[in-house]
């Protein structure tokens, strides 16, 4: 285990993945701070420049833009009132007011340290829980994971948008673009067309790092061309003084800080639910105690920085909580962290128990680079917190035709010296940017069309095999008892939203 | 009629792709796992045609659940902005099947500079184009004289380390990308001086502001792309028509 974990500190002890950490901490708090660019997305654009380099320097990138883009998402929240991503909608309300009433150092400053509190923390519950889950997946046969990819793919549909059917019907589309490309087992061509598109790259299916840039990245810049391009907001000058909160007043928060860092971890490792429903939770909880608290804290609401440090702490402590399961059992618990999957895929990593078993060094790397991430994310934006307001001032127009450039690059790069395959890579991300636009504008959630992407294969390959097994019998699925617990699951997380829409109709 | 009434596309569209998928996994036979003799396989036909059957049960749910709203025809692209939206598309379009006969250089700095140009512009306009167009022509010159100018010195860097003319770090990845990256730095830099002295003259809302902050955006940041990209991490961008 010493030797894991020094082995692991190996890997990311060099000043390249140090370099690149810092890159991706000031790239990720850029795209967060920005209005409409998702956390998703920059990970999606950076997973190009992350193949290039190693294994555990490309994740520690990507961590890295994964954890400063949720944090940079609170800079416009406070300043603007307009949160940079969903994971910064409950930090408006207070953050706003402290700015108003002249605290936006404090408020930023308070977002900070909230947020490096909530990675730290789960990434806690991360190192704790990971290893523990993903050795009870020893027990698991192809028939346990053909059921585990069923919940994962049924959970993030159901859960992630405001139709289930929505959901259900873009996990189905994930998993049919899944299934283009080769028969796992007898290498049959699965393509349209395949008397011309055999002989193209496409034989080998669609590739997922150009299929995710064209979802996340393209289609975002379509979709931010719909409306008239608005100038951007006045931001006033920010008085540096105070930045940091009183470490008494930290203290006097631990039972915000608690319940947040609680609610971000645990929601952030069911898959599908995000850190969007986890800063609202963390804002409600956070209320109620301070209404409880004799006054000995500032009440949520009036621009406390009680209500900004709830959903701060929450929102980071997501990151940690959504790799449980994404390393553990390789269900991601959220869209960022299925391309996170799909980077270490790319990589030839598969997480799991066997990533557990036999790889641990790169296991301790990605704890390490996970804590360096934060440290990064505190680090650059307090040095920059009167430098990243500026970035709210750079307009739309010069932005997205860099986005999109960004895009294409990044889909083209994937190939490598392969310019075939890379010109192939432009056209799929363009084409699944426009389906991605349309499928935005209608309001479908993309986030199930990459869990069928990832758990596709997944779910094809252990459900032949363990009909196989099971010498054709199709109830092998019914007959073990973790299957059944999954398939339960599945059903529960069906059932359960519908009825409870139901009965808010009803209400 | 009234059955397509209110009704949204999507779902639509989805029905007919489920239906297209559903004939073309049958058309595609199952396909047996190799050693299979003893039977037990359930094939390579059967999850996809039962992927294509619920594909058509949730669309067909959706096609007639959801319908288009007010909120819902208010969502699509403003009038004021068809014109970019249809112009990012055709530009995206043209990008994608120019790249390999064009290469990376000329295609990424003319998307670049056409897209910044209109939106900065608001809109596609006619009296634009001959400015649009000598913006084009003009970024394209001064960019492929910095490239050419990075391409020798990093040439030069790669040959006199390999001979030992210079020490033979200098001939690295790192290093080479470093140090053209200083010299393009700098060249742009004046590019960028004697812009702004030359344009100075004209009124600050006039179109040649844009124009030349369009072109120096995109010119900076294709050479950026492709240093990064090339020199950093050896992809292989295609050339095209700048062939050296």
């Amino acid at each position: 285990m010493e030797n894991a974990f020094l082995a692991g500190l190996a890997q990311i002890a060099n000043l390249s993945t140090l370099l690149w950490m810092s890159i991706g901490s000031v790239v990720g708090i850029l795209l967060g701070a920005l209005p409409g660019l998702t956390a998703t997305m920059g990970v999606a654009l950076m997973m190009p420049i992350s193949f290039q380099l190693p294994t555990a320097t490309g994740i520690g990138l990507l961590l890295a833009v994964y954890c400063g883009a949720v944090s940079g998402a609170s800079i416009p929240a406070i300043l603007l009132g307009i949160p940079g991503n969903p994971n910064a909608i409950a930090t408006v309300e207070d953050g706003l007011l402290m700015t108003k009433k002249g605290k936006a150092g404090q408020a930023l400053g308070g977002a900070v340290v909230a947020s490096f509190i909530g990675g730290i923390g789960s990434l806690l519950a991360l190192v704790l829980f990971s290893p523990l889950i993903a050795r009870l997946t020893l027990a698991f046969g192809p028939a346990e994971k053909t059921t585990l990819a069923l919940v994962g793919l049924v959970i993030i549909a159901s859960v992630s948008g405001k139709n289930i059917w929505k959901g259900l019907l873009m996990g189905a589309f994930g998993m049919g673009l899944a299934f283009l490309g080769t028969d796992p087992f007898s290498a049959q061509v699965r393509v349209p067309f395949a008397n011309v598109l055999s002989r193209t790259p496409l034989a080998s299916g669609l590739d997922l790092t150009s299929t995710l840039i064209g979802l996340f990245g393209i289609s975002q810049v379509f979709y931010e061309l719909r409306k008239r391009f608005e100038p951007p907001q006045p931001v006033e000058p920010i008085e540096v003084k105070d930045i940091f909160p009183p470490f008494k007043k930290i203290i006097s928060m631990w039972k915000i800080i608690l319940s947040s860092l609680g609610i971000g971890t645990i929601i952030g490792s069911i898959p599908g639910t995000g850190a969007s429903i986890a800063v609202f939770m963390a804002h409600n909880s956070a209320k109620n105690i301070t209404e409880s608290s004799n006054g000995k804290l500032d009440l949520v609401g009036t621009g406390s920085l009680e209500g900004v440090f709830a959903p701060e702490v929450a929102n980071n402590a997501v990151t940690g909580g959504a790799l449980i399961p994404a390393l553990a059992l390789g269900i991601p618990g959220d869209a960022a962290t299925a391309v996170l999957i799909g980077a270490l895929m790319i990589k030839g990593v598969t997480p799991g128990f066997h990533l557990f078993a036999t790889n641990m060094s790169l296991v301790y790397a990605i704890f390490l680079t996970m804590l360096v991430a934060n440290i990064f994310m505190a680090l650059f934006q307090l040095l920059g917190v009167r430098l990243y307001p500026k970035i709210l001032s750079v307009p739309e127009q010069l932005l997205l035709p860099l986005i999109l450039v960004l895009s294409f690059i990044g889909a083209y790069a994937i190939a490598g010296q392969a310019t075939t395959v890379g010109i192939y890579n432009l056209g799929i991300s363009l084409v699944m940017g426009l389906i991605g636009y349309a499928l935005k504008r209608d309001d479908y959630p993309i986030a199930p069309i990459v869990l069928g992407l990832i758990l596709g294969g997944m779910f094809e390959e252990n459900f032949r095999r363990a009909v196989k097994l099971a010498g054709g019998n199709y109830l092998v699925f019914f007959t073990k008892p973790i299957c059944l617990l999954f398939i339960g699951l599945s059903i529960l997380s069906v059932v359960l939203p519908i009825l409870s829409r139901r009965k808010k109709a009803r209400q | 009629m009234s059955l397509l009434k209110n009704r949204k596309p999507l779902p639509l569209a989805f029905m007919l792709l489920s239906v297209l998928y559903f004939i073309y996994v049958v058309s595609l036979g199952s396909s047996r796992m190799i050693g299979d003799e003893i039977g037990g396989d359930p094939g390579g036909m059967l999850l996809p045609l039962v992927l294509s059957i619920f594909m058509f049960i949730a669309s067909t749910i959706l096609f007639i659940t959801d319908r288009a709203d007010d909120a819902y025809r208010s969502g699509g692209v403003q009038r004021s902005q068809r014109g970019l939206f249809v112009l990012t598309i055709v530009v995206s379009i043209l990008y994608v099947a120019l790249m390999r006969h064009v290469g990376f250089i000329i295609t990424t700095n003319t998307l670049l500079i056409t897209l910044t140009f209109a939106y900065m512009r608001e809109g596609v306009k006619r009296e634009d184009l001959a400015l649009w167009g000598g913006g084009v022509v003009g970024s394209l010159v001064l960019l492929i004289a910095i490239y050419t100018i990075g391409r020798r010195v990093t040439r030069y860097l790669l040959l006199a380390s390999r001979q030992g003319v210079i020490p033979k770090f200098l001939g690295s990845n790192g290093m080479t990308f470093g140090i053209t990256l200083v010299l393009v730095g700098i060249l742009f830099a004046l590019v960028y001086f004697a812009g702004k002295k030359l344009f100075s003259r004209y009124d600050a809302a006039a179109p040649i502001h844009a124009l030349f902050q369009a072109g120096f955006i995109a010119m900076v940041s294709t050479e950026l792309l492709y240093l990064i990209f090339r020199q950093l991490f050896l992809v292989e961008l295609v050339r095209g028509l700048v062939s050296w």
